[in-house]
């Protein structure tokens, strides 16, 4: 890669990082975890940019990393999801809508990693189910089955979070 | 559900750990030990394709022949990304009107009386005629779609097809009933009812090629419509069996 190639890459990678971290969160609900998968996702697009880059949609290219990514954290042992009840110490606050976030990694959990795969592609990343089911390596009929299912209980989050108490 | 709502209910972020010098470092260090072992590996990758036995096309063999050690998998190499299809027959090239022909005959066969009929996806779409299963073929990567509503003994819902490299379906525990069997032919399948609400329910059978890389996976739907269709029947047209028969009779064709 020569010097311009990679100032493009950086530009592009810098540009969505922080976007990557956030879709990743909504993955492992573990932002340690969200910062290896970004790691993972910068590694491997470097290593294909010169084809990333003069892709139809290099955005899409690093969306199907993220998620695979994180579905094949599944096959690592050493990988089981643990529950976290202490924030990361590095000098961070917590947020105001903390119960908002405990709220949304409860209904998370709920969900299986596919499931929240697809949560991340079709709701954060705005995908079609075809470009999903593309993406995941798996049929549009389950991408409609897991979004059908996991939209039914982000709604019942909604929803509490608008009625009055 | 937007990218807005999903941003407010995350809230602020800690401060990233990621470090993009760092991984941009250590990607390269990875490349450069890759270029060391693939070059001192090149005449064993040579001799190695020379005793793999049949591939699959000679597109592959030379794909191999140029690229760094192969797999010791017995299989055959994974199609290249410029391949303008995927090949999953052994001497024989899929097309989408084979698939279809298959799926057609497969259905035919293990539940007969079934009519294909089309299901619109979007607004506005052009009407294709009844009487076919619509299948597409996709590029980079290399992958087959099909969709279509389907018919018989007074009810309908949809039908959905791929083929894909990919694995199959994981029990994960979410869907009311997951299960892996093996078909006559000594594929496996994974067979899975999932109901996610609104009525709507979703049988789904996956089968593992041969080559151990393509997932044949067929979906029926109790819905007849694009994404979000209220359910029209109780279950969708294909029973499970007939579901996994399909799939099982579609599978051993393509694999002759």
């Amino acid at each position: 890669m020569d010097r311009s190639e990679e100032d493009e890459f950086r530009v592009f990678a810098g540009a969505r990082t922080e976007r990557w971290r956030r879709a990743a969160y909504l993955l492992c609900h573990d932002w340690h975890l969200a910062d290896d998968l970004v790691a993972t996702v910068i590694g491997k697009l470097y290593q294909h940019w010169r084809r990333v880059s003069t892709a139809d949609n290099p955005d899409a290219y690093a969306q199907r990393i993220l998620t695979t990514a994180w579905v094949d954290e599944l096959r690592r042992p050493w990988r089981r999801e643990q529950a976290t009840e202490a924030l990361p110490d590095r000098g961070w606050t917590p947020p105001d809508r903390a119960g908002d976030r405990e709220q949304l990694v409860a209904l998370l959990r709920q969900l299986g990693r596919r499931q929240r795969a697809v949560v991340v592609l079709r709701f954060y990343f705005d995908r079609s189910v075809e470009e999903t089911a593309e993406m995941l390596g798996i049929s549009p009929g389950t991408v409609k089955s897991q979004s059908a299912r996991a939209l039914e209980l982000l709604r019942a989050l909604s929803y509490a979070r608008e009625s009055p108490r | 559900m937007t990218q807005e709502m999903l941003d407010r209910l995350i809230g602020a972020a800690p401060p990233s750990t990621v470090d993009l010098d760092a991984v941009i470092r250590r990607t390269r260090r990875g490349q450069r030990m890759r270029r060391i072992a693939a070059s001192g590996s090149a005449a064993v990758a040579v001799l190695a394709v020379a005793v793999a036995g049949v591939s699959l096309n000679g597109n592959e063999q030379r794909t191999v022949a140029v690229q760094s050690p192969p797999s010791p998998s017995p299989s055959p190499s994974p199609l290249p990304s410029s391949s303008p299809s995927p090949s999953v027959t052994a001497g024989q090239r899929l097309t989408p009107a084979r698939l279809r022909a298959a799926v057609e005959e497969a259905t035919a066969e293990q539940a007969p009386g079934t009519r294909w009929i089309y299901m619109p996806d979007v607004p506005g779409e052009k009407r294709d005629p009844d009487g076919h299963l619509k299948v597409w073929e996709n590029k980079d990567p290399a992958s087959f779609e099909g969709r279509s509503g389907v018919t018989r003994n007074g009810r309908k819902g949809g039908f959905y097809l791929s083929l894909r490299v990919a694995p199959l379906y994981e029990c994960d525990g979410t869907v009311p009933v997951c299960e892996i069997t093996t078909t006559a032919d000594g594929l496996e399948l994974v067979h899975y009812v999932d109901k996610p609400g609104n009525g709507w329910v979703f049988y789904g059978a996956d089968v593992l090629l041969p080559d151990g890389k393509h997932a044949l996976r067929m979906s029926a739907v109790n819905y007849f419509g694009g994404d979000g269709s209220p359910a029209v029947a109780p279950v969708p047209v294909f029973t499970r069996d007939e579901l996994d028969r399909i799939a099982a009779t579609v599978a051993a064709d393509l694999s002759q």
